[in-house]
C-alpha cells in the first residue's frame, strides 16, 4: 500500500503545457508499473494570466481505492516530490486565487525532495527558499528554464530530464524504467537517463534557508462581508497631473502586487538614458515612476516582467535580467543616485547576464524563427 | 516527449480530461454539426473536439458561434433537419442561451449538451455549482451528472440514445463539475467503434425532418385553444423518457459492462441507518469519508443520483424510505425556497412525501463554487443525522456545511 503525490509549480502561460505534460508522464510512467493515477491542475490557476504561478499534481496508488482515498481531499498538502520548473519561484508563489504567499518547498514531507532546474548553486537558492521544519533533498537539474508556449511545444528536453531525475531520487515510486518505457524517442531516453547522473543532491535540514515569514491574508466570516456582497476596494487615483516632466503619478494598488508573477525584471542604465519617455508611456502595469529629475524608474511591486519597455527603448538601456539574480526590490534609481561608479559596475554586470531589446532571448522566450536551434546549440543538450 | 494520439475506435485505455472523454464519445457517436463559444470549464471539450478534427479523427462540423445564444439555435436549426449535434456552455454563458434552451424541448428537438456546472455569477467565479444546469430542469430537458470522466463517456452515449429515441425526442444536458471532472485527467476504457454503433442506432427524425421534400412548420405559433394540448405532449415525452432510460440502460450494460442502474447508485448502503444523497464528483470525497466512517462503526451509506430529468421517483421512494435518516447535499442553492433549502433537497423531500415509511430528512448546502467537501463537512453532516434519529426528529432541516462563520 503506497500512495504518492507529486506538484510541478511553473509560471504561467509559458510552462502551461510542460507542467501538464510532467504530471501526464507520472500517471503514465505509473500505470506501466500496474498503479493507476490522476493528473489535474490547480483550477483556481486558470485562466493561466501572464506569468502566474501555477501548479499541477498528479497522485498515483496501487488501485482505486486507496486513489480516492487520497483523492477525497481533492489538491494534496503533502507531497513526495515538488518539481519547480524556474528557480525564481524559489522566491514563494502566490497564485492566481491569492490567499498569500506560500514557499515552494511548503507541501515537501519530511525527507521529500524538490526538484528544481537552475544552474544557481544550493546555498543561493537556499537563499530564496523558505525554512522548513523537516528536513528534505533538494535536487538541481542544470538549465534554464524552460519556456515552452501556449501552442508550440519546444521540447528542451525539460520534460524527459525532469521525469529522469524524479525516477532516480524516487526510485520505488516511479522505476527508471518506468520512465523509459513512456519516452518512445531515443534522444529523450537518453536525456531521461543523463538527469540521473547530472542531478546534484543536498539534504536541507531544518532551519536552513530563508527565515522570512511568508505573508498571508485573514480570510473574513460571512457577517463580516458587506451588506450587499463582495466589493473590492478599487484603486486610487494617483497623483493627477504634475505637468513637465514629472507628468502622471500613475494609479497603483496598494493591496495587489504583481513581483511573484515575475521571471525577469527590468534594470535602467539612468547613465545612458535620454528620457525619451517610452518605457513610462508603454508599461501595461504603469510601473514606472517619474523621478523629480526626470528619469523613470521602474516600481518592482507593480512589475510583472513584461519586457515592453526593453523592446520599446530607442536607447537599449533597459536590461531584463534574471529575477534569480536578486535577493530583494531596493530602487536602482536610489543606488544610481548614490553613487553612480557603483551603479556603472552593477548595472554592467547584471546586464551582460541580461537581455537588452531585440537579442538574445525575450522575457518569456525567444523572439525570432530560428533563435531556439541557436540556444538549443549553445547549452550542449541533444 | 510523450505524443499520444487517441486511438479513436478501438478498445483500450487512455489518460484524459473529462471533457476529453466526451469529446471521443462524440467522435465515435458520429457526430454532425457541433457549436462552441468558450467560457471555462465545459470549452476545453471544443478544444478537444478541434484537434481532432484537425487531426483526421473525427469528421463533423464545428461552427465557432458568436454567442451562447447562437450556439444553441444553430444545432437547434441543424437538428430539425436531421444532423446529429452536440453543444454546450457554464454558468452565465448557459444563461445567455437561455431563449434557445427553453424553446428546444416544445419544439422536440433532441439536442445533447453539456453543462460544464460553474458557479452562476455574480461575482465572477468559475469554480463548479450546480444552479446552471438546475436552470433548465422545469422546461423539458433532460438532466444527468456523471461523477468520472468514464462516466461522462458513458452518459453522452445514453443522452443520445434516449434523446433521439422518436418516443422521448427532448433534449439532453449531461452535467460535469467544473475543474474535478471537466479538467482532471483520469484512466478511461474507451470503447470500440463497433460497441458504440451496436449500442447508438442512426438518429431518424422521420415525419419531422425538416426539408424541402418534407415542408413541414416548426414552432408554430398558437393560442389558448392549442396550448395546453401542445404541453400535455411534451409532459407524455417527458414521462415516457424514464422508460427508455431503463430500456437503454439494459442494453448499455449487455454491451459496455457498466450503468447497471441508470438512475442512483447506492454505496454501502446495505445495513446503514443513515445515507447521504448528492450528485456529480463531491462522490468522490464522500464515498471515501463513508469508508472511514464505516471502519469507525458508523452505519452510514450514499446514494449518487445520475437523472434527475426524467426523475425516477418510485425507485427514489424505495430505496430511501428504507433508512432512518437522508441528508441531501446540494452544490447549489434555491434562495428564498420552503426551509431555504436547495434544490435537490426540494426533489427528494417531495418525492418522499407519499413514501409509507419517511426517513428524518436533512439537507446540507456546501461545495459552493468548487469548495471542496473536507472530512470534517462529512462529519457534521454525520452528526446532525445522528442527532435526529437519537430525537426522532429533524434536528436542523438545512445547515450552510464548510461556510466561514462566527
Amino acid at each position: 500500500m503506497a500512495v504518492y503525490a507529486v506538484e510541478i509549480t511553473n509560471r504561467g502561460v509559458y510552462q502551461y503545457n510542460l507542467g501538464r505534460r510532467i504530471s501526464r508522464d507520472v500517471v503514465l510512467a505509473a500505470r506501466k508499473m500496474g498503479k493507476v493515477g490522476v493528473a489535474f491542475g490547480r483550477y483556481s490557476d486558470s485562466p493561466e494570466r501572464n506569468g502566474i504561478p501555477m501548479k499541477w499534481f498528479a497522485v498515483i496508488a496501487d488501485d482505486n481505492d486507496e486513489l480516492e482515498e487520497q483523492m477525497a481531499k481533492y489538491y494534496p498538502e503533502i507531497v513526495d516530490a515538488a518539481i519547480v520548473l524556474d528557480d525564481t519561484l524559489l522566491k514563494g508563489i502566490e497564485s492566481w486565487s491569492w490567499d498569500g504567499l506560500h514557499p515552494a518547498n511548503e507541501r515537501v514531507k519530511e525527507k521529500g525532495v524538490m526538484i528544481v532546474v537552475s544552474n544557481q548553486s544550493h546555498d543561493e537558492l537556499l537563499k530564496d527558499v523558505h525554512t522548513k521544519e523537516l528536513p528534505y533533498k533538494l535536487i538541481t537539474i542544470p538549465g534554464e528554464a524552460s519556456f515552452s508556449g501556449m501552442w508550440i511545444i519546444r521540447d528542451d528536453k525539460s520534460e524527459a530530464r525532469i521525469m529522469g531525475a524524479l525516477a532516480a531520487a524516487l526510485p520505488d515510486m516511479l522505476s527508471p524504467d518506468s520512465v523509459q518505457q513512456i519516452f518512445k524517442d531515443k534522444v529523450d531516453q537518453d536525456a531521461a537517463a543523463r538527469a540521473a547522473k547530472q542531478m546534484v543532491t543536498r539534504v536541507v535540514e531544518p532551519g536552513e534557508g530563508n527565515p522570512e515569514e511568508p505573508y498571508r491574508y485573514e480570510l473574513p466570516v460571512w457577517q463580516d462581508l458587506t451588506e450587499y456582497g463582495i466589493a473590492v476596494v478599487g484603486m486610487g487615483k494617483g497623483g493627477g497631473y504634475h505637468g513637465g516632466k514629472e507628468g502622471y503619478e500613475p494609479t497603483r494598488s496598494t493591496t495587489y502586487r504583481k513581483h511573484l508573477t515575475r521571471t525577469f525584471r527590468p534594470v535602467t542604465n539612468f547613465d545612458a538614458c535620454t528620457q525619451t519617455r517610452d518605457c513610462w508611456l508603454n508599461c501595461p502595469d504603469e510601473a514606472y515612476n517619474v523621478t523629480p529629475d526626470g528619469y523613470f524608474e521602474c516600481d518592482y511591486g507593480a512589475c510583472s516582467g513584461c519586457g515592453k519597455c526593453a523592446e520599446v527603448c530607442p536607447e537599449k538601456c533597459i536590461s531584463m535580467v534574471s529575477e534569480s539574480e536578486f535577493n530583494d526590490e531596493a530602487s536602482v534609481y536610489d543606488m544610481w543616485k548614490k553613487d553612480k561608479a557603483a551603479y556603472k559596475k552593477f548595472f554592467e554586470a547584471k546586464a551582460a547576464k541580461g537581455w537588452v531589446g531585440g537579442q538574445l532571448i525575450g522575457p518569456h522566450g525567444y523572439v525570432r524563427k530560428g533563435q531556439y536551434d541557436e540556444e538549443i546549440k549553445k547549452t550542449g543538450i541533444k | 516527449m510523450v505524443l499520444e494520439k487517441a486511438k479513436i475506435g478501438e478498445e483500450h485505455e487512455a489518460l484524459m480530461s473529462g471533457c476529453e472523454a466526451i469529446a471521443v464519445a462524440l467522435a465515435m457517436a458520429d457526430v454532425d454539426v457541433i457549436t462552441g463559444y468558450p467560457i471555462r470549464p465545459y470549452d476545453t471539450v471544443i478544444n478537444y473536439i478541434a484537434r481532432l478534427i484537425a487531426d483526421g479523427q473525427m469528421d463533423a462540423d464545428l461552427i465557432h458561434a458568436e454567442m451562447e445564444h447562437s450556439q444553441f439555435e444553430i444545432v437547434k436549426h441543424a437538428c430539425v433537419s436531421g444532423a446529429r449535434v452536440f453543444t454546450g456552455s457554464s454558468g452565465v454563458g448557459w444563461v445567455f442561451a437561455m431563449e434557445p434552451l427553453v424553446v428546444s424541448p416544445p419544439a422536440r428537438i433532441p439536442i445533447v449538451a453539456i453543462c460544464g456546472n460553474r458557479a452562476v455569477d455574480d461575482p465572477g467565479a468559475f469554480g463548479c455549482e450546480h444552479n446552471d444546469q438546475y436552470l433548465v430542469r422545469d422546461v423539458g430537458w433532460m438532466i444527468n451528472w456523471a461523477d468520472t470522466a468514464q462516466e461522462a463517456l458513458d452518459l453522452i452515449l445514453m443522452s443520445y440514445r434516449v434523446a433521439e429515441d422518436p418516443r422521448v425526442f427532448l433534449p439532453c444536458s449531461l452535467g460535469v463539475d467544473g475543474a474535478f471532472l471537466t479538467h482532471a485527467m483520469n484512466l478511461v476504457k474507451l470503447p470500440s467503434k463497433a460497441q458504440v454503433d451496436k449500442f447508438l442506432p442512426r438518429y431518424d427524425r422521420g415525419k419531422l425532418r425538416l426539408h424541402p421534400d418534407n415542408p413541414i412548420s416548426v414552432a408554430v405559433q398558437v393560442n389558448e385553444d392549442w396550448l395546453q394540448e401542445l404541453r400535455r405532449t411534451i409532459d407524455e415525452g417527458a414521462r415516457i423518457s424514464k422508460t427508455v432510460v431503463e430500456q437503454a440502460a439494459k442494453e448499455f450494460y449487455q454491451i459496455f459492462g457498466r450503468q447497471k442502474n441508470p438512475f442512483f447508485e447506492e454505496y454501502m448502503t446495505e445495513d446503514a441507518d443513515m445515507v447521504l444523497v448528492g450528485a456529480g464528483t463531491l462522490s468522490l470525497s464522500v464515498r471515501a469519508n463513508v469508508r472511514k466512517l464505516r471502519k469507525e462503526g458508523k452505519k452510514i451509506g450514499f446514494v449518487r443520483m445520475k437523472w434527475l430529468r426524467p426523475f425516477a421517483v418510485e425507485e427514489v421512494r424505495e430505496c430511501l424510505s428504507r433508512f432512518k435518516a437522508v441528508g441531501v447535499i446540494d452544490r447549489d442553492y434555491s434562495y428564498g425556497s420552503p426551509d431555504f433549502g436547495g434544490i435537490m433537497f426540494h426533489e427528494m423531500r417531495s418525492a418522499l412525501y407519499t413514501a409509507k415509511k419517511q426517513p428524518l430528512i436533512s439537507n446540507f448546502i456546501c461545495g459552493l463554487g468548487g469548495r471542496e467537501i473536507y472530512e470534517a463537512d462529512v462529519r457534521e453532516m454525520m452528526k446532525i443525522m445522528e442527532d435526529s434519529i437519537k430525537a426522532g426528529t429533524v434536528k436542523d432541516t438545512v445547515t450552510w456545511v464548510g461556510t466561514r462563520t462566527r
